[in-house]
């Protein structure tokens, strides 16, 4: 097991390479196929893409912002009439 | 709609109320406690009302607003000196992260604990916290992000995998250390 490691024609170091613009849908359309390949056909790939994108994920789920609570609102408010 | 605001305080309590909660949430994953966040809020909702007039981007408010808020940040210190994500390859990331390791999904399950997550994160450099927020919480485009870290979209992409991998490496090592 190495990153070394080629599978479909391409190495896993240059999959982890592009693990970021394909999660981000910025691959060509080729390139995406050539990485699904490889993805496809070797677990430590499989794994790991799957780790990564789950992160991804929870970072949109479990961070999104909650309004300002009243006390902090009001704060706001007051400094901004007061204006300096 | 930030020109429109301009001397006009309902429209500006308008965007305060609907931009609060993101401004300081984006504060506070960038200074070191809730007092200092809260005076970066107030600073920068201040600054906006002050320069809505001669505002002349063509940018969204929400980028806008988060661009005050960064230099506000910095204004107010910066968190503890961390190492650069830059300085290290993608291979040592990618196996600091978990690559070819038999629990590498612990990472997502680590990551559904909001207070684990915010620990990992607060260990990442400024840029790199602040970029993960930028897209993947506050929705920024690549573009709108690009904006307001003030570089390009390519080094934004490239910023964004490589906190990601740290992101991960952190959440591996960092998870028993965390207090639940
Ligand atoms: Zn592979």
């Amino acid at each position: 097991m190495s990153l070394d490691d080629r599978v479909a024609g391409v190495s896993c170091r240059e999959v982890l390479a592009q693990l970021g613009d394909y999660q981000d849908g910025a691959l060509a359309a080729d390139a995406r196929a050539t990485l699904e390949a490889h993805v496809g056909a070797c677990a430590n790939c499989a794994a790991f893409g799957g780790a990564y994108g789950g992160l991804v994920a929870r970072l949109r789920e479990r961070l999104a912002p909650r309004p300002l609570d009243a006390d902090r609102a009001a704060r706001l408010a007051a400094r901004l009439a007061k204006g300096d | 709609m930030i020109r429109a605001a301009a001397g006009d305080r309902p429209a500006f309590a308008a965007i305060v109320d609907r931009y609060g909660g993101q401004v300081f949430h984006l504060a506070r994953a960038l200074v070191r406690d809730d007092a200092t966040a809260e005076d970066v809020l107030q600073d920068t909702f201040l600054a906006a009302w002050r320069t809505a007039a001669s505002y002349r981007g063509d940018g969204a408010v929400a980028s806008w607003l988060y661009a005050i808020a960064r230099h506000a940040a910095h204004r107010h210190g910066r968190r503890a000196d961390q190492i650069s994500t830059d300085d290290r390859s993608l291979e040592a990331l990618g196996a600091a992260a978990g690559w070819g390791q038999p629990d590498v999904l612990a990472i997502v399950a680590r990551g559904e604990d909001r207070a684990q997550l915010e620990a990992a994160l607060a260990t990442l450099p400024d840029d790199d916290r602040l970029a993960l927020w930028l897209h993947h919480v506050l929705d920024q485009t690549f573009d709108d992000t690009a904006k307001v870290l003030g570089c390009s979209v390519a080094a934004v992409k490239s910023r964004l995998h490589r906190a990601r991998l740290a992101l991960a490496a952190s959440l591996r090592q960092g998870g028993d250390h965390v207090a639940r």
